[in-house]
């Protein structure tokens, strides 16, 4: 794997990450991350942040210490800042990374609902608890154009709700305050599903089910990750899948451009290569 | 009715710009392929002909073809006040397409009431559903249809959109991967399958595969190939159960495919019904006898 050329992070036809076509006034657009056991999105929640900073991903698709140096070298642009809001992991998790990416901490902010969410919210009704969640995300757009959301999914089990009920009242809403709302979903559920019938499954599961199946037809486009089928390797941690995700984009100039790409991470780097 | 029966194509082209009388049709479809094309096809071939109102549960965005936007809400009597706001009280000349994004979050046991609250004869009801979305089934309904069983009987088109895969095998891999959510990429391609199933006023259904190109608006007819495959398990079914001869040929099959129902023209008084009765040249008709009047 050290022989094949390390290549670049690209979503759009546009060659971009996050097209400036996504953030056209007035238009509300979803991406749609998933995961499964062993194959964490870390690194690419931090490289849609560094993106919507620095306008590309620089760690991917530069060395890192050329990201680096450009990093600190760089100009706050005009765009508006990134917001992370996490089930699974804390503020800390995500300011060390950013800061050893030299990502400017004025220009993201990360919301912890991992730490006291539940000591905060417990025995209050689902419906308030979503209001305020709501409440205090939509306040993030004035400053930011992206929000980032690591499984909100977790958010069915917590309060008790159907997938229908978090779709209507969390995320519908927020995709019209956001131009940009990626949501994150870890889908090794999907692993333990009976194959002949859905009969069979039981109403957590189906409500999981129904979550990111209902992620994937509102969003443009679908970045998957997955380890290797054959198991693991030690030059490649997994593969990085892009493709288009069930609502159309036909209003816009550019398209999703499909791709499957190998993805090593070791310490604190990551790089890709061409499948 | 017959004449379109005999051209796919044009039967298709004429439920998708609403020519064809059919107040509610059902777009099925998958995360292979999603019927965002469909929606932008029918909007496309009705253009300024008919007032849209878009109903969504999954996009803020709202389409430059639709006349008016409606998000969707929690509470279908709501929602269904709100659709009806915009659809003429009395029967119009002028067609209003309501498109639904989703139907996979109206109740299964509301479902019913809300397509037939909704549906008239100058208001066409276009709801997608997405097939491979689970749904809870509460122990007291465990009899009572799904809402895809519940929604495919109250259709009078269904537009099943699929992705085209090269054979049996492609197609069960292709399953395996969705099932545990790995989309591979090409799906969702401007070029997909389409399974048009259209009913008849009789109730008899006609169903035709198209490959469907949404870029240049294009539809080919898949037909033949499954025709064939019919026939020949047909034949299959028949063979060696008697010594008679079950088996029709194909003439004898479009002969029977343009038989028009008795009951066809019954349908088309306007209340109440009526004897269709016609003279053949035997019968001894008495017009003084009052109880030789057959009607």
């Amino acid at each position: 794997m050290s022989m094949a050329q390390k290549q670049d992070l690209v979503i759009f036809s546009d060659h971009s990450v996050l097209s400036r076509e996504l953030f056209s006034k007035d238009l509300h657009h979803v991406l749609f991350v998933t995961h499964k056991l062993g194959t964490s999105p870390s690194w690419l929640i931090n490289a849609l942040v560094e993106t919507q900073v620095l306008g590309f991903p620089a760690t991917l698709n530069e060395s890192h210490a050329a990201a680096v140096n450009r990093a600190s070298n760089r100009k706050i642009t005009d765009s508006k800042c990134a917001t992370v809001a996490s089930f699974i992991h804390n503020r800390g998790f995500f300011t060390s990374a950013l800061k050893k990416l030299k990502v400017d901490a004025e220009c993201y902010n990360i919301i912890d609902y991992m730490t006291d969410f539940v000591l905060k919210n417990y025995g209050k009704p689902a419906s308030k608890v979503l209001s305020s969640l709501l409440e205090e995300l939509s306040n993030e757009s004035a400053t930011s154009e992206l929000l980032i959301l690591e499984q909100p999914e977790l958010l069915v089990h917590l309060l008790n709700i159907t997938s229908d009920q978090l779709h209507l009242e969390l995320i519908n809403p927020l995709i019209k305050k956001f131009p940009l709302l990626v949501v994150v979903s870890y889908t090794e559920a999907y692993e333990n599903v009976p194959s002949d019938s859905n009969e069979k499954l039981s109403s957590d599961m189906i409500e999981q089910i129904r979550f990111c199946n209902s992620c994937f037809f509102k969003s443009a486009a679908v970045l998957g990750l997955k380890p290797l089928a054959t198991g693991h390797a030690s030059d490649v941690s997994g593969t990085l899948t892009i493709t288009r995700g069930g609502a159309s984009l036909s209003h816009l100039a550019v398209h999703v451009v499909e791709n499957e790409y190998l993805f090593l991470t070791q310490k604190d780097t990551t790089k890709l290569f061409y499948r | 009715m017959a004449s379109s029966s005999h051209n796919p194509a044009v039967l298709l082209k004429r439920v998708l710009s609403l020519r064809e009388s059919s107040p509610f049709i059902l777009c099925v479809d998958c995360i292979e392929r999603s019927a965002s094309s469909i929606v932008e096809e029918v909007s496309r071939e009705v253009g300024d002909s008919a007032t849209i109102i878009y109903v969504s549960y999954e996009t803020n965005n709202k389409p430059r073809y639709a006349t008016h936007f409606v998000e969707g809400t929690g509470s279908e009597a709501r929602l269904l006040d709100t659709i009806k706001s915009y659809l003429p009280s009395k029967p119009s000349p002028r067609k209003h397409l309501v498109i639904i994004d989703t139907l996979n979050l109206i109740p299964n046991n509301k479902l019913s009431q809300f397509i037939s609250s909704m549906v008239s004869p100058s208001v066409v009801l276009l709801g997608i559903y997405h097939k491979q979305q689970p749904e809870v089934r509460p122990s007291s309904m465990e009899n009572y249809p799904s809402s895809l069983q519940l929604l495919q009987f109250m259709a009078t088109s269904i537009l099943d959109c699929q992705p085209i895969t090269e054979d049996a095998a492609a197609e069960e891999m292709l399953d395996s991967k969705i099932q545990k959510l790995v989309i591979p990429r090409g799906l969702n391609s401007p070029v997909f399958k389409l399974v048009l199933t259209n009913r008849r006023k009789s109730g008899r259904a006609l169903t035709y595969s198209f490959q469907f190109d949404s870029r240049n608006h294009t539809y080919n007819v898949l037909q033949e190939q499954a025709e064939n495959e019919n026939t020949e398990d047909d034949k299959e079914v028949f063979e060696g159960l008697t010594t008679f001869n079950l088996n029709i040929s194909n003439r004898q099959k479009a002969a029977r495919e343009n038989v028009a129902l008795p009951f066809l023209e019954a349908q088309s008084f306007n209340a109440g019904g009526a004897i269709v009765y016609e003279y053949e040249k035997d019968d001894d008709y008495d017009e003084e006898d009052p109880y030789e009047d057959p009607f």
